[in-house]
């Protein structure tokens, strides 16, 4: 198993966001995390990435038989754990180019593989972006300062493809997507889908589904898992909203 | 201090000319009257000059230590240079050869000898000691320095280090430099102080005293380094006139001394002037560390621009207070102050006052300060991607910086100057 996620209890502020949720994630699965605001989709994507401010109250998260909770954020980052920003953050003044780099060294090194040169990080980045269309100019510029929405997405996957995680979570990517750019990112996430990765797409929307097709949909309300299902469960939600799931877990 | 001072401004050697010697007892006298500065007053509110007070000072007396002292020179490139020890003048140290015509590069204390006529008319008319006691006492101690004038029209091809290094030797030592800078119309060069000391001696104290005279359409770029060690005591006051569309270029990188305090001011005395101030202070441990600035806008047209940004770890202590006065006739004067502080740490405090005084009614003017501490969403990317929070810290805080190093009036400076923000950061050289 690649991710198991039992009976997962944490908090903001006091105020209890996840109350038992319960996921188990395979390698070479792609799982679809699917809710209306407010059911703790992004506190889930929070908890896994080791962001400040989230505390687990009860419950465990085991990554490859280990205890997740207990590593720094970086040390996620280091065993394989990727998380796609909803709001990628800007970081003015440090090179998108150096940014990239440093992590994929440090990761490479915490893999037991030597660090890149310059050289080779230039042919190998400049090849990962040809896959997102992206334009080499964004290498120079600051990490996302001043990217449209679109751009900061395909920045994120980008660095997906670069650092090769074993478990990518995507935290409503399609958000502020137009149709082409959405395309482009999801061609981007399916020529990552591979035997040993492991995927779990978080989404408002059923569109974005379309283009990522899951092996599951999960359906989080208020904290927990309620139904789950194949990708023909994505067109129901569609049709019928939320409501009649919510009336049958009743 | 003060209960030697008048044996020590005895033991100088008399001035060779009367009214020199008349110059330092009116700046010893003055001294005497104002006394030294309380955190009563208002511009020293936060700044205690106790601890200078209680540290007896002498004048440096040459030995042979200056020998001992490498070239530390800021650019690689050819440049003339002048050198201080001790504030004594080091040909040995200096590069005054192959200066163009129409340039005057010396020694203070050869030119008080050959430039005397000029000296006299020139030297203490726009930097006023009467409310800056340090400056009354640099006046009393009038020896040594740099005296640069540039004729109309001579556009200086390299730039020009003034290089002062603090030593003392058994006491402590201090030092009282003068500088005299006179551009002529047209006129154009860069200046670059580097001040830096000795490690592993008794503290010493330098006192520095600067007028730039910027002649019509002149331009002058200026760029300070002061690295002392912070066990030193480093106060400068310096003062920049501009005549009608001259430009003054400055940044200020402040790294060293226990107690730092700068004066900078700028003074547009004829329209289309043009001021840009720039600054960069990093203070750590328990250094002090004050700036007060004075742009003042005395005719129409002018624009200045001014940037101040603070990075404060451990206990240390920043003082800006930086202010833009535009008089009533000054119209369409455009001006911009902004400060900008980060904080490393808990215990560091900083105390920011930008202030603009504005007396005319078409102007464009603003202000800011901040003082904030990392972004955590920021170091948060960063962990996600595998980066360890403490590279991260250290990242980030020189992005903070790096916009002040990124476009230095001579390209050579950039490097040597990012090098000394990334190793004060333990940053490596490849970074960023």
């Amino acid at each position: 198993m690649m991710l198991e996620i039992k009976k997962l209890h944490a908090t903001v502020d006091g105020k209890e966001i996840l109350k038992g949720l319960n996921l188990s994630i395979k390698a070479g699965e792609v799982h679809a995390i699917m809710g209306p605001n407010g059911s703790g989709k992004s506190t889930l994507a929070s908890v896994l990435s080791g962001r400040d401010g989230y505390e687990v109250t009860s419950g465990e998260v085991l990554f490859e038989g280990k205890n997740l909770l207990s590593l720094q954020a970086e040390e996620r980052a280091r065993a394989g754990v990727f998380l796609a920003f909803q709001y990628p953050i800007e970081i003015p003044g440090v090179t998108n180019s150096y940014f990239m780099k440093a992590s994929l060294n440090a990761i490479r090194q915490a893999r037991g593989e030597p660090e890149v040169d310059a050289m080779d990080f230039l042919n190998l980045v400049k090849e990962k972006m040809a896959l997102l269309k992206m334009d080499p100019k964004f290498l120079k510029r600051a990490v996302n300062e001043g990217f449209s929405g679109g751009e900061k997405k395909r920045n994120e996957v980008l660095q997906m493809a670069l650092l090769e995680p074993k478990l990518c979570i995507l935290d409503e990517t399609d958000s502020g997507l137009d149709i082409d750019s959405l395309k482009i990112v999801a061609e981007g996430v399916n020529s990552l889908r591979s035997p040993d990765r492991a995927m779990l797409v978080i989404t408002h929307y059923k569109r974005l589904l379309e283009y990522i097709v899951p092996d599951r949909i999960h359906v989080l309300q208020d904290g927990r898992i309620i139904h789950s299902g194949t990708k023909e469960l994505a067109d129901q939600l569609e049709e019928k909203g939320y409501d009649w799931i919510k009336e049958q877990a009743a | 201090m003060k209960t030697n001072l008048e044996k020590i401004f005895k033991s100088q050697a008399e001035a060779s000319h009367a009214w020199q010697q008349d110059f330092r007892l009116a700046g010893l006298k003055s001294f005497e009257t104002q006394g030294l500065p309380t955190t009563k007053q208002e511009d020293w509110k936060y700044t205690s000059v106790k601890s200078l007070a209680e540290t007896e000072f002498k004048l440096f007396e040459g030995a042979q230590e200056e020998a001992s002292i490498k070239e530390d020179t800021l650019i690689q490139e050819e440049h003339y240079q002048l050198t201080l020890v001790g504030g004594i003048y080091q040909p040995k140290l200096s590069k005054l050869e192959g200066l163009p015509k129409g340039v005057q590069l010396l020694p203070l204390s050869q030119a008080l000898q050959s430039e005397g006529d000029f000296l006299k008319e020139h030297l203490a008319k726009s930097l006023d000691a009467r409310q800056r006691p340090f400056v009354a006492l640099n006046e009393a101690f009038l020896n040594e320095g740099l005296f640069l004038k540039i004729e109309d029209h001579v556009v200086l091809d390299k730039a020009i280090e003034f290089c002062h290094v603090a030593l003392s030797n058994g006491l402590a030592s201090m030092s009282h430099p003068r500088i005299l800078i006179s551009l002529g119309k047209n006129a154009q060069a860069t200046f670059i102080e580097h001040y830096t000391s000795v490690a592993g001696t008794q503290a010493s104290w330098t006192n520095v005293a600067s007028e730039f005279l910027l002649a019509e359409g002149s331009l002058l770029h200026h760029v300070r380094l002061q690295e002392e060690s912070e066990a030193n005591f480093y106060l400068n006051s310096s003062m920049t006139t501009l005549d009608q569309d001259a430009r003054f270029n400055s940044f200020t990188f402040d790294l060293g001394a226990g107690l730092n305090r700068q004066e900078i001011i700028a003074s547009i005395e004829a329209p289309g002037a043009h001021v840009a101030l720039k600054g960069l202070y990093l203070a750590r441990d328990r250094q002090h560390t004050d700036f007060q600035t004075l742009i003042h806008h005395r005719k129409p047209y002018g624009t200045s621009q001014e940037l101040f940004k603070g990075i404060l770890s451990d206990r240390a202590h920043g003082v800006f207070n930086g202010q833009i006065i535009v008089d009533p006739h000054a119209q369409k004067t455009a001006s911009e102050l902004t400060n900008k502080n980060l904080m490393l740490s808990r215990e560091a405090e900083v105390d920011t006052k930008p202030l603009l005084k504005i007396f005319a009614d078409d102007v464009k003017c603003s202000h800011g300060a901040t003082i904030g501490r990392l972004d955590e969403d920021q170091l948060f990317y960063f962990q996600s991607r595998g980066i360890d929070s403490h590279l991260a810290k250290h990242l980030l805080t020189y992005a903070f910086a790096a916009e002040l190093l990124s476009d230095l009036p001579w390209e050579s400076l950039t490097a040597p100057l990012t090098r000394k923000l990334k190793s004060c950061l333990n940053l490596k050289d490849e970074v960023a």
